[in-house]
């Protein structure tokens, strides 16, 4: 695999970070002008930080067993310096070359020794984790996957899995009227025990619960439903033995088992003219989600991209809302299989203004499926012939076989209306347990891209 | 409502008072029923967990549209050509870049006799609520479309009261322009050209003066832009106004884009 399929993401190098302040220290030295020479092999990454000290720190991470080597003062591991190199290496900013003096005999040695017998990597507080969710699990650090770290961190994953059944029984017990659930610490506490746990999926679900709390007239529903899927998720990975195959991987892809990038693209490609359909843009914790919706045209299914931004990163804006790829996909595992990573392109992108739009019945027929193969995903691509409409004092997407409402606060919700005129028109939307998302309306000369906007004073404009 | 939907109530009431005070409801007969034979529990909590995620499983999968509903009624017809899709990239780029140029392209989308594309609607209404001749001119230049929108989400009206004059609507806004290059508004394009990129390169005109050349460029002839722009872009690179003569040129060739654009389509 080639280097940039071993290059890290971004959020891999968050998870290093031992406290949120390290990451707000290395943000101002993750750019090229506070590097010498910067370098970087199939190994470690270097550099030389040039800082307020008269003598610039030498820098070394080891990338493969992920470690640490800085000549300055500091004593938490990785400093700042090294998460600084770090973000600047995956954002492709180091050049390959040559292991200087100064990190060569360190990475020898460390190439030299069995990663059983290196010292641990400090392991990443709860707070700076990545977010993990069923869909959309960022890449571990690329550590090494002998049989006894996996074996720990199945165990780790087990206690926190019987951990977070344990509290469901609790507040079952005790009632969602009880006042301590309005408090956000009583539910960050526990999705800081479940990152502790390596079940990032299920943690970053319950501080997105914790969100529902109190925000409406039916909150009480949509958290009940929701403690009911994280019950689900519990148990069900709690029998993973079990289940099916595909089955088994989609449960441990949505409770945060994380799949290598590497694993995915020596799997089978779907090759396919794959529409990109919609773009939506969320907040999860203090990265920004980019999914990219893409059906094939020849065989209809659907395909989720993500990329994912930090503050002042960028987002993936390489793909065009109404343009369509000849393209490989390559799919994680999972029995639906949405989130997939793009391949090698075999032609440049074109306009794709002829989309194929169902009733509102089909897609419900749809969307029921997926639902029952993975209850608990969270968000489903639909393609649409409807109207906005009002009814009930809410707005719902309507034709002749029925509706379906749409997400309260939905942003583009006023240009759908414009858009459409009042009459139908093909419409890309977000399922969520909330509503429908609008996400694109598609006129006959042109997509419009309606999906919610990363803020700009937390990403990087592009 | 059916007897899942009962069910989920009951459900809810006992959650929200907690087993320790409620017993879980007795499961209808069917197949929660038998899920909850099949699998018996030992506490109340944990029947009460594995009925709620069985029963939200069911409804999620089970997901049913909605009743028909009836649709809006549409707005009046405007017989005006929408611009193209060109105007609208443009647009966009003015208000991020260059907003001092969105009067006159409004203007020129109503003189040329064009309507917005419906997806800028609710953006120009939107930006333009607090000023009531902005809000005015967005109006026109939405046409019927922008007053049935703003009829279904009142909130995209004017939050001002008072009525703007239609002269002020119709008119550009005077901008502050120093009266030595006022005198060049209307002068040949070689001329101005020379005045300003000239100006440039001899220090007599410079970055303190950014914002008088901003305006003038800004309401200057359109014949003149593009000889403007071409001047502007051999201004010395030695000169600490550089920067300036570039944003300038930048500036002048967006608004010969916009005019042009809006006028030959």
């Amino acid at each position: 695999m080639s280097e940039r399929s071993n290059r890290w993401q971004v959020e891999q190098v968050l998870a290093l970070a031992p406290k949120p302040s390290s990451v707000a220290s290395a943000q101002p030295l993750a750019v090229p002008a506070r590097w010498l020479a910067p370098g970087c092999d199939e190994r470690g990454v270097w550099g030389r930080c040039t800082g307020t000290s008269t003598e610039p720190y030498d820098t070394v991470v080891d990338h493969i067993d992920p470690a640490f080597r800085c000549t300055c003062p500091s004593r938490v591991a990785p400093c700042k310096h090294a998460l600084a190199l770090l973000l600047l290496w995956v954002r492709g900013q180091v050049p390959q070359g040559e292991a200087p003096g100064f990190a060569a005999p360190w990475l020898a040695t460390r190439a030299a020794v069995p990663p059983a017998q290196q010292p641990p990597v400090p392991r990443a507080s709860p707070a700076t984790a990545p977010p993990a969710r069923a869909e959309e699990a960022p890449m571990p650090p690329p550590v090494p996957d002998p049989t006894s770290s996996r074996d720990d961190r199945v165990a780790r994953m087990r206690a926190g899995l019987a951990e977070l059944d344990r509290w469901l029984d609790d507040r079952t017990r005790t009632g969602l009227a009880d006042p301590s659930l309005a408090r956000y610490a009583a539910w960050d506490d526990l999705a800081s025990r479940l990152v502790d746990a390596q079940v990032g999926g299920l943690a970053n679900r319950v501080r997105r619960l914790a969100g529902l709390v109190g925000t409406g007239p039916q909150w009480h529903q949509q958290v009940l439903a929701e403690l009911g899927m994280l019950h689900l998720l519990a148990s069900a990975a709690a029998h993973l033995g079990t289940l099916s195959s595909d089955l088994a991987d989609a449960v441990a892809v949505a409770v945060g088992w994380q799949v290598r990038q590497a694993d995915v693209l020596a799997g089978v490609p779907y090759t396919d003219h794959w529409v990109v359909m919609g773009r939506s843009d969320t907040r999860e914790d203090r990265i920004e989600v980019r999914r990219f919706w893409l059906r094939g045209r020849a065989t209809g299914r659907w395909a989720m991209l993500l990329s994912f931004a930090a503050y002042g990163h960028s987002l993936d804006t390489s793909l065009v809302v109404g343009t369509q790829l000849h393209a490989d996909l390559f799919r994680y595992p999972g029995v639906l299989g949405l989130r997939a990573l793009l391949g090698p392109q075999h032609e440049a992108a074109q306009p794709a203004l002829d989309v194929i739009a169902c009733s509102m019945s089909q897609a419900c027929d749809a969307l029921g499926d997926a639902l029952a193969a993975e209850p608990w995903i969270e968000r489903y691509p639909l393609i649409v012939l409807a109207s906005p409409t009002r009814t009930a004092g809410r707005w719902v997407l309507t034709d002749a076989t029925g509706s379906l409402p749409i997400a309260p606060g939905s942003p583009g919700l006023g240009t759908l209306i414009a858009c459409s005129g009042g009459g139908p028109v093909a419409i890309t939307g977000e399922w969520t347990p909330a509503g429908v998302l609008p996400l694109t309306v598609h006129l006959v000369d042109r997509a419009v891209d309606l999906g919610p906007v990363a803020d700009t004073s937390f990403v990087a404009a592009s | 409502m059916n007897a899942v939907g009962g069910y989920w109530n009951d459900m809810v009431t006992v959650a929200l008072l907690g087993t320790d005070r409620r017993e879980p409801p007795v499961p209808p007969p069917g197949t929660f029923a038998d899920l909850a034979a099949d699998d018996p529990r030992a506490t109340p909590s944990q029947r009460m967990l594995q009925q709620v995620a069985a029963v939200a499983v069911a409804q999620r999968a089970g997901v049913q549209p909605g009743p028909v509903a009836a649709p809006l009624s549409p707005p009046a017809d405007d017989g005006r050509p929408v611009t193209p899709p060109s105007a609208t990239a443009t647009w966009h780029r003015i208000v991020r870049e260059w907003p001092v140029l969105e009067d006159e392209w409004l203007l020129t989308v109503v003189a040329t006799g064009r309507r917005v594309a419906p997806e800028l609607v609710v953006p120009l209404l939107t930006r333009h609520r607090t000023d009531a001749t902005r809000h005015a001119r967005a109006l026109l230049a939405t046409g019927s479309l922008g007053r049935w929108t703003v009829g279904l989400s009142p909130r995209l009206g004017s939050s001002s009261k008072k009525a703007p004059s239609p002269e002020a609507v119709a008119c550009l806004p005077e901008l502050a322009i120093m009266p030595e290059l006022a005198a060049l508004l209307g002068a040949p394009a070689s001329e101005v050209a020379r005045a300003v990129a000239g100006g440039l390169d001899s220090t007599q005109l410079g970055t303190t003066h950014r914002a008088v050349l901003v305006n003038f460029v800004a309401r200057v002839s359109v014949d003149t832009l593009a000889p403007l722009a071409r001047a502007l872009d051999r201004v010395d690179p030695a000169q600490s106004s550089i920067g300036l003569a570039f944003a300038l040129a930048d500036l002048a060739r967006l608004r010969h884009r916009a005019l042009t654009e809006l006028e030959s389509t």
